[in-house]
């Protein structure tokens, strides 16, 4: 895992395994979904490489990784990240089974042949119903977090959620079933009203896979604690496009 | 009323008949003439179609597919390469499950210009995702085979496209007698295209052709194989039905035997093939040979049954293919290796020999046949085949 906290820390957001004990290696360094088609080239391989060199040599040596690296493109620079990664904080902790993050994956029920629509074809959502098998699992990096009191109730990051993750309150407000947030930013980008929808880092939260908080919820039982918290959770939201227009 | 006109006249007064909704064109020999036909149809006051000239044959087809996903009744057609280049959108429409009815024009497959005659291949490509196939032999079987196909398709337990073959030139561009039926029977026999749920609509809120991997194709292609399984009743039903509203019974709606009982060698073709080798088989048995002729007309979903039930008791099957399959299991035709297959659990298997014949447009005439018919007798009396498959009229 690539990331600046320590692993105690990151066993929170871990789920628990029951299968037998694991070491989990952190490589010192901004988290990032490398590999991903997204970002192919950030240095996580490298990095990713150059500790498994660390920790263990009997797979891979150092010399392997550079000779590997030195054969690609940009050979320099790939070498410094793995070395940076050998050379730096590579810490290891045994994980025991079902230590970490209480949560059962469920694997989803797909139907038969009998019972799909023809074609593949896909029956439409109603409003405040979703696919209970498209949860987010524990993948998403960032959440969406509401400032209700600003929100004009112009319905984009209803429409917009490539997740329908959306509920519609009675009163006409969005409100995110957070378990089913993939996290992609989308409501924030398309919100009109500055800061009113932030992406803050999930690791902010430690309310846990399954027991997400209602954000509306709390903001309808009390929205002055509400408001102090949004504030809080306001230097820390990710910077997206629209808060630069 | 009765009318004089080509193979492609006869299919465009069936979409008249059909009412269809939506065409698009894009021109290519030989399945041209029904655009011109149609465009004539509509600029007369005799149809209310959109008729949408596309860019290429890509577009025609994905027209077609989006078309009829919300419910309309569509027609569209190509040939030869054409017919291929629209390849992503014919398998996206059988995917997808839209019955939308194809003319092809067959042409043979080459660089184009190339060959404008016909062949069999540009058809047979698609025979393994998911089209239903038929070939016809004549513009009035061209007509009720279009108003079949539309029947078939749209049927709920089958949904899926037809595509209808009509050899290139011999038919497409050769003047018939036919007659066409008054609107009020087609009515009876055609009832509206219903796509049920499936209908995009903005009352019907659905996803169609979603992104599906390895959690899903498996699926989608079942439920595919059962639509083509179910095809073979719903095609039954609507020859039987055909006969009962129309008054013309095509008997056997998958295969057209012609003198078949008693005979020794029977010849197996599809399309116009028919008309010289019908002709043969009449010269011949006026000779007292026992000869006769199998009309493959349905070859998606392929008639095993009744392949099995005419030809398993005969002493030589004779398949002339206008078609060829490069590298197959022995070398021949498409058609022969079908057969072949279909054979293989049959009680008594035939001897069985290929005529590679009448590529690119070449003509077979009736001397032909009888030609290919004596080789076939030749073998019959001697109990054994010496060439299996033969490139009838290749020059050496
Ligand atoms: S972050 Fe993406 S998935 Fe999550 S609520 Fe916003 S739009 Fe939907
Ligand atoms: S996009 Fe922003 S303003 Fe519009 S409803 Fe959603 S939260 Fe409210």
């Amino acid at each position: 895992m690539v990331s600046k906290r320590n692993p105690d820390e990151l066993l929170k957001f871990i789920p628990a395994r029951d299968s037998p004990p694991y070491t989990l290696v952190v490589v010192y360094g901004e988290r990032s979904i490398g590999d991903f088609w997204t970002f192919p080239d950030d240095g996580t391989v490298e990095r990713v490489l150059g500790a498994i060199a660390k920790v263990m040599p009997s797979i891979l040596t150092l010399d392997d990784v550079k000779r590997y690296l030195e054969s690609l493109d940009k050979p320099s620079e790939r070498v410094n990240r793995a070395l940076e990664a050998y050379q730096s904080l590579v810490k290891l902790r045994e994980v025991r089974p079902g230590e970490g993050l209480p949560y059962k994956y469920e694997p989803p029920h797909l139907p038969g042949w009998k019972d799909m629509m023809i074609g593949g074809a896909i029956p439409g959502l109603k409003p405040n119903q979703r696919n209970p098998y498209f949860t987010g699992g524990t993948a998403k990096h960032y959440r969406p977090v509401i400032n209700f009191d600003k929100c004009i109730k112009c319905s984009l990051c209803w429409e917009y959620c490539p997740d329908s993750v959306f509920d519609v309150t009675p009163d006409g407000y969005f409100n995110p079933a957070l378990a089913y947030c993939k996290g992609c930013g989308v409501c924030a980008e398309v919100c009109p009203v500055p800061d009113t929808i932030i992406m803050v880092d999930e690791m902010e939260f430690e309310d846990g896979y399954g027991k997400f908080i209602d954000e509306y919820r709390a903001w309808k039982e009390n929205r002055e604690a509400y408001r102090k918290w949004f504030e809080s959770l306001l230097p820390k939201a990710q910077v997206i496009s629209v808060r630069k227009r | 009323m009765e009318v004089v006109g080509t193979g492609t006249d006869a299919v465009a007064y069936a979409l008249m008949l059909a009412d269809i909704d939506v065409t698009s064109a894009y021109p290519i020999r030989p399945y041209g003439g029904v655009m011109q036909t149609v465009a004539r149809l509509i600029a007369d006051g005799y149809l209310k179609a959109e008729y949408i000239v596309a860019a290429h044959e890509h577009d025609q087809f994905e027209i077609v597919k989006h078309a009829s996903a919300v419910g309309a009744r569509t027609f569209v057609g190509s040939s030869g390469v054409g017919w291929l280049l629209a390849i992503e959108a014919i398998v996206a429409i059988s995917t997808d499950r839209y019955p939308v009815v194809a003319l092809i024009g067959n042409r043979a497959l080459d660089d184009p210009p190339g060959a404008y005659g016909v062949e069999h291949n540009d058809a047979l490509m698609v025979r393994d995702v998911g089209w239903l196939l038929v070939w016809v032999d004549t513009a009035q079987e061209a007509l009720d085979t279009t108003l079949i196909a539309y029947r078939v398709a749209e049927d709920p337990r089958v949904m899926l496209p037809v595509g209808i073959s009509m050899d290139g030139a011999f038919l497409t561009h050769s003047e018939h007698v036919f007659k066409i039926p008054p609107k009020s029977k087609v009515q009876k026999f055609l009832p509206p295209y219903d796509l049920g749920n499936r209908k995009l609509h903005p009352s019907n809120v659905i996803s169609v052709a979603p992104q599906v991997n390895e959690d899903w194709v498996t699926e989608i292609r079942k439920q595919m194989d059962e639509a083509m399984k179910n095809a073979r009743k719903v095609i039954e039903e609507a020859y039987r039905d055909f006969a009962k509203i129309f008054g013309r019974d095509y008997g056997n709606p998958f295969v057209e035997p012609y003198m078949v009982e008693d005979a020794d060698v029977v010849m197996v073709g599809m399309g116009t093939v028919s008309k010289p080798i019908k002709e043969a088989v009449r010269r011949l048995r006026a000779k007292g040979e026992r000869v006769g002729f199998l009309r493959i007309r349905w070859f998606r979903p392929f008639p095993t049954d009744d392949i099995i039930r005419y030809l398993s008791g005969v002493k030589v099957v004779a398949v002339v293919d206008r078609d060829y399959s490069f590298g197959s299991p022995f070398d021949g035709g498409a058609v022969f290796t079908e057969i072949r297959s279909a054979l293989y659990e049959a009680e008594h298997r035939p001897l069985m020999m290929n005529f590679i014949g009448g590529l690119g447009g070449r003509e077979i005439t009736y001397n032909d046949a009888i030609n290919m018919f004596n080789m076939a007798l030749d073998a019959a009396r001697k109990g054994r085949v010496e060439q299996r498959v033969i490139w009838y009229g290749v020059r050496e």
